[in-house]
This record gives C-alpha cells, structure tokens and sequence, in this order.
C-alpha cells in the first residue's frame, strides 16, 4: 500500500476542551492590578489639569460627577482584571499550543506546532517588576493568528519555547 | 536576438528605455518631496522670487536626469551560480544576492510607455524576506522572457535535484521536463467584459462615488471658504419634502453614474483579459493602458474566494479571487483576480489549483437561525434610529422612513440564513453564503495555520460560537455556529493540519 488512510470518526478526535489547562502565574495578577493603577492614575492627574487649564473647579457639579465616574470606572477595571485573570490559562499538547480568555467574549486560539515560523519572550517594564515574561509565537496567519502567552515566569517561557523550537525541527524533518 | 544567444552569466544592463523609467520614478519622488515648493511658486507675486524657484526647479531637474544616467550606467544584473545578483556600482557598490530557491513569482508588467519601446517591467517576489521586492525598470520582452524561463528552469532543476525530502537524489534520474505550453484557461471577449462591467454592484459603486464628492467638498471646504451663510440659507430654505423629491431626482442620474463608472472600471482593468494553466499554476494577463501580468504558483494559493452579485449570479458567471501567501502580511494586490468565470471555468480552475479529493461531494452545515436576530439588529435597528435621528432636522416627519429598514433586515436576514451552507468534506472546507447574488471561499484544510473559537455572551446564551480558520492569505470567519459542530469543526481542523505532511507552500 502506497499510504494508508483510516477513516476518523469525529467523536474519536482529540477535543479542545479536553485540555489541561495551566493557569498563568499568580503574580501576573498583581502586574495587571499594578498596571491598573497606573493608568487610572495617569488618567486622574489628566482630568485634573485639563479641569485646571479650563478653569473649571467652580462648577462643582462638574468636579464631582467627573470624580464619580472616575471612581466607577476604576472599579469596573478592577472587578474585570480580577475576574478575568481566572479565565486566562494555556494548554500545551502533542502537537499544539492552546491560550484562552475573556470574561464576556472569550476565546481560545490554537497553533499547531508545524505551523509556527519563530517565537520570542518578551519582558515589558512592569513584567521585569515582577519577574515576568510572556511569550509570543508567530504564524504565518494574517492579522491575530499570533499567539501571545503573558504572565510566565522566564524560565517557563524559555523551557516553552525550546520544546515549540524542538518540535518545528523534529517536524520539518519528516 | 534569439533567447539560445542569452546568456546572463555576464553582467549586463537594462534596456536603454530604462533611463526614461527610472527618471519618472525619480520625478515622481521628489514631487512627492517638493510639492510645496511648487505651490509656493504658484502662489508667490513678487518676480525675483519665482525666477529664482525656476532656476532651482531646473537644477533639480538637471540633477535628477544625471542621477538616472548614473543610475542606469552602473546598475548591472547577472546570474552566478543558482543566484541572481543585482548590482548597482554607485559611490558605494551595493550587491544584492537573490537565490533561486527564494524567488516565488516573477511578474511582467507593461504600461503605455513601456508597450511604445516594446519593453517590459520584471517584478521579483521572494517571500519572507526583509526586501519582498525587487525590481528590474525595463527590459526588452525577449530578454525578460529568457530571464524567467532560465531561472524557473534552474528552480525546478534545484528543487528535482533535491528532492522532496531534502536527500540528493542520482543524477540520472534528474528528468527536467521542457517547460510545455502554456493552455489557455479563460479569455474575455470585448463583449463579454461589457457584460462582465454591467453586472457589476452598481450600489456600491454609487457609494464610492458619493464618498468622493463628499470628500472632496470637505477639500474644497477647507481651502476655499465658502460663503457658509449662504449655503446654509439656500439649504434650510428648502422644505422637507422638496428634499426627498430632490434626492429621488438624483438617484437615477447617480445610478447612470455608477454603471458608465463601473464598466469603465472593469475595462480599464481587465481589457484583454488572458488566464493561462502553466507547469506550475496560473498566468493572468489584462490591462488597457497598463498591461500587468501576473503568475501564481499553485502551493502559494492559499484561498479561493468567488463572487457573484445578483445581475452575476442571472448571467452565470462570477469573479474567482486566489489569495496567495505574501510573507507575513497580505497584501491586497497579491491577490489574482479572474472575472466573467463560467461554470465550466469555475471547474476547471479549480482541476488546476485543488487536488481531486479536495472537489469530493461535501456534507452540508447551516448556522444557527439566532444569526437572523443579530443581522436585524445590527443593519436593521440601529441604523433605522441612527439615521432617523440624524436626519431628523432636514426631513421632518419623514424621517420615520427610515422604519421601513427594519421589516427589510427581517426579510434579508432570513434570506441570508436560509441561503449560508458550510460544505466540508475530508479535504476541504467550503462556504457560500450571500443575500441577493452569492460569495463563497474554498479552504483546504492543510492550509490553515492557526484556529480560534470564540463566543460573545449573546452567542454563549444560545450555545453557539464563532470559528475561525486563520491562513496565510487570509482569514476565514464562520459565525453563529452550534458548540458541538464549531468544536468538532475545530478539532478536526486541527487533526487534519498536525497530521498533513503537505508543505502549505
């Protein structure tokens, strides 16, 4: 026989769901909350000086009604971080590599290992605070086809990313 | 000059029509550089000024001619070994090495000028490097000709060697066939462009021309300030319903408008329009004033996309676009386009681009009816509130029109779900979906690089998720779809990548 080619009941494939999900690690949490802050920070001290050069304070209900949806906002981004920290994991199996997210529009991206260009690990300033990395795994794909894992500890990312570049030439050897 | 008496092992320059190319590119740069320069000129009283701007538009004209001189003098090309070098020996001499087994696509293209000195410009693709593209300004036909035929023969002869897996395989078996003739596929009589032209979507081109003007005004706006008070008075002084009647005036001239522009369009583009099967895919000619040819290897092809709109769809043809893999990024233009295709066409395209298997009877899938909710919603009911709200203060009551667009959405957006078939099959992945004419893509499933599930919360109440099959040449989006069927989707998605051992280009 020249190839074989079985036939593949549906049911016997290997499902997504079915994967063993690992949670990022727990100080990413604390990276995002971090990066929360400074934001929200960032974004106050702009009210407050656009608020100066317009010379607005004396419109009092202005100032407090600005302050509130400030403060409400700053909550929101809060309940949202937390919560959706828990639904960011990644998967990796035999052949591919799974991340999911989103709190309400989740998704879940799959790369398969002999469809990966190259990857990288990136360490953004506050990642470096923390001890942190995420790394990024490109595809030949258009635009969000890329598949980015943050809140890794280095080492992780790097053993991750040996075993991705192990597989791609163990593939392309075949 | 017969090609056996070209060789290019020794380095040589472009044609001498080049010198003109190049100067236009040159011109065309620095007027892109300059422009203000000009209009200063144009708008400056005083006279010693503007022969002084003359004196240095002349000196940059001279310079510019000296350079392309230059640059045409010391720019040579050649073949070494299995690369073809480009070298341009400047005040700094610049070699860049092109190996054979990186070229993807050699195109030809042929404006108005070049057709005049009979020659023509060569494009060289390489994928994935960090220059995508290099090019040569003008070349006589013949030795362009040669130039392809000798370096994809090389190509083939590297790849042969080679082999498949990578091991050298013995010399005697090398079997180098002579690149046979070219078929010809599909050819556009001048009537049938027209036919192709009139059946084009006259309401999107409408659209297209009624944004220009808008755009425009907004130029002439800005430069030119109106007496805004008088427009304002000729406007608010009409009522109403003078302007409904007005608009109803223009719609016809508009619609005139966009037919003369559509078919105008398709002939420019595509007049003379030629589709060939070659040894290794496809070769598109067409083009009134700038012939532009183009060629497609039948891995690099990574979608097939076809269109027909409702006039389309009477007369039996549609517009097959193949989306080819271009590096990181998709460029637009990488994509071919083949219009005025008949079913029989449709066929045999596919016979050249698809494996035998990949053509094989499909099982039909549908998605889900709550689709129907979220088109009404989205082209229905907001838009009737968006639009009666903004037109409010010109038309009065009769904005309430705008109502009428929801019972539309209900009636399109059925017609949309009733007509949406998913086809999949062992091989591939097919999609045709469409409200009035049809559009549809074929995917084989090894092209596929990454899958993504999703699902809003609207579609998560209702069980459904959205998938979509990322590809190098784009991306294909199937929405609405029930969770068993878009994970199943997926998961054999994936099955069928990890466990193909076809290179996807």
């Amino acid at each position: 026989m020249l190839f074989d080619n079985p036939s593949i009941h549906p049911q016997d494939l290997p499902a997504v769901e079915e994967a063993l999900w690992q949670p990022l690690h727990r100080t990413y949490l604390k990276r995002q909350l971090l990066g929360l802050a400074i934001g929200q920070t960032f974004l106050l001290i702009a009210g407050i000086v656009a608020v100066s050069i317009m010379s607005m304070w004396g419109k009092l209900w202005l100032v407090l009604g600005g302050i509130l949806l400030w403060v409400a906002q700053t909550l929101l981004r809060w309940i949202l971080v937390r919560k959706g920290f828990a639904k960011k994991a990644y998967a990796l199996r035999e052949r591919d590599l799974l991340y999911r997210s989103g709190l309400f529009w989740q998704q879940m991206l799959v790369v398969p290992f002999n469809r990966v260009q190259h990857c990288s690990i990136q360490e953004g300033l506050l990642d470096k605070v923390y001890g942190l990395a995420s790394l990024r795994v490109y595809t030949a794909g258009t635009s969000g086809s890329d598949l980015v894992i943050p809140g890794l500890e280095p080492h992780n990312a790097q053993r991750i990313k040996d075993f991705l570049i192990n597989r791609t030439v163990q593939d392309e050897a075949i | 000059m017969k090609p056996s008496d070209l060789s290019f092992h020794s380095p040589q320059r472009q044609s001498p029509a080049a010198v003109i190319f190049i100067l236009i590119t040159f011109l065309r740069r620095s007027v892109r550089r300059f422009w203000f320069l000009f209009l200063f000129i144009f708008f400056q009283k005083g006279e010693s000024r503007t022969t002084y701007f003359l004196g240095l538009l002349i000196v940059i004209s001279v310079l510019q001619l000296a350079s392309s001189l230059i640059h045409y003098f010391r720019f040579y090309f050649y073949i070494e070994g299995d690369e073809l070098i480009l070298e341009s020996r400047r005040l700094q001499t610049t070699r860049t090495n092109i190996p054979f087994d990186r070229i993807q696509t050699i195109e030809f293209e042929q404006g108005i000028l070049h057709r005049f000195f009979n020659v023509v410009k060569v494009q060289i693709d390489t994928a994935g490097s960090e220059k995508a593209e290099m090019s040569l300004d003008a070349l006589e036909m013949e030795r362009a000709e040669a130039l392809r035929s000798f370096i994809l023969t090389q190509k083939a002869q590297y790849a042969a060697l080679t082999g498949e897996e990578g091991e050298l395989v013995e010399e005697e078996q090398v079997f180098v066939p002579t690149p046979p003739q070219d078929e010809l596929l599909l050819e556009l009589e001048p009537g049938e462009l027209l036919r192709v032209g009139l059946a084009q979507n006259h309401l999107r081109t409408a659209g297209i021309i009624v944004g220009f003007f808008l755009g425009l005004y907004q130029y002439v706006d800005e430069f030119i300030s109106w007496d805004r008070e008088d427009v304002t008075q000729y406007v608010v002084g009409i009522e109403g319903s003078a302007v409904v009647l007005t608009v109803l005036g223009v719609i016809p001239l508009l619609l005139l408008a966009a037919v003369v522009v559509s078919v105008v369009r398709v002939v420019f583009r595509y007049y003379g329009f030629k589709a060939w099967k070659t040894a290794r895919g496809l070769k598109l000619q067409a083009g009134l004033l700038t012939r532009r040819e183009q060629a497609a290897t039948r891995s690099k092809i990574q979608l097939i996309r076809w269109y027909q709109t409702l006039f389309e769809l009477r007369m039996g043809i549609s517009r097959v676009r193949l989306f080819q893999a271009a590096g990181n990024a998709v460029k637009k233009k990488e994509a071919l386009t083949l219009p005025g295709c008949h079913d029989a066409h449709r066929d045999m395209l596919n016979e050249v681009l698809l494996s035998k298997e990949e053509q094989l009877s499909l099982a039909a899938h549908t998605v889900s009816r709550k689709i129907i909710l979220r088109r009404v919603l989205f082209r229905g009911i907001l838009p009737a509130i968006g639009l009666g709200i903004a037109t409010a203060s010109p038309m009065g009551y009769a904005a309430g029109l705008w109502i009428l667009l929801i019972p539309f959405n209900i009636w399109t957006a059925r017609r949309y779900h009733d007509r949406f078939q998913l086809l999949i099959n062992e091989y591939s992945v097919q999609i045709r979906s469409g409200v009035w004419g049809y559009r549809g893509v074929i995917l084989p499933w090894y092209k596929i690089q990454a899958v993504r599930l999703s699902s809003s919360p609207f579609e998560r109440r209702h069980g459904l998720s959205t998938v979509r099959l990322a590809t190098a040449g784009g991306t294909v989006r199937i929405p609405f779809v029930p969770d068993t069927l878009a994970h199943s989707l997926a998961d054999f998605a994936l099955y069928k990548v990890e466990s193909s051992q076809k290179a996807w280009m």
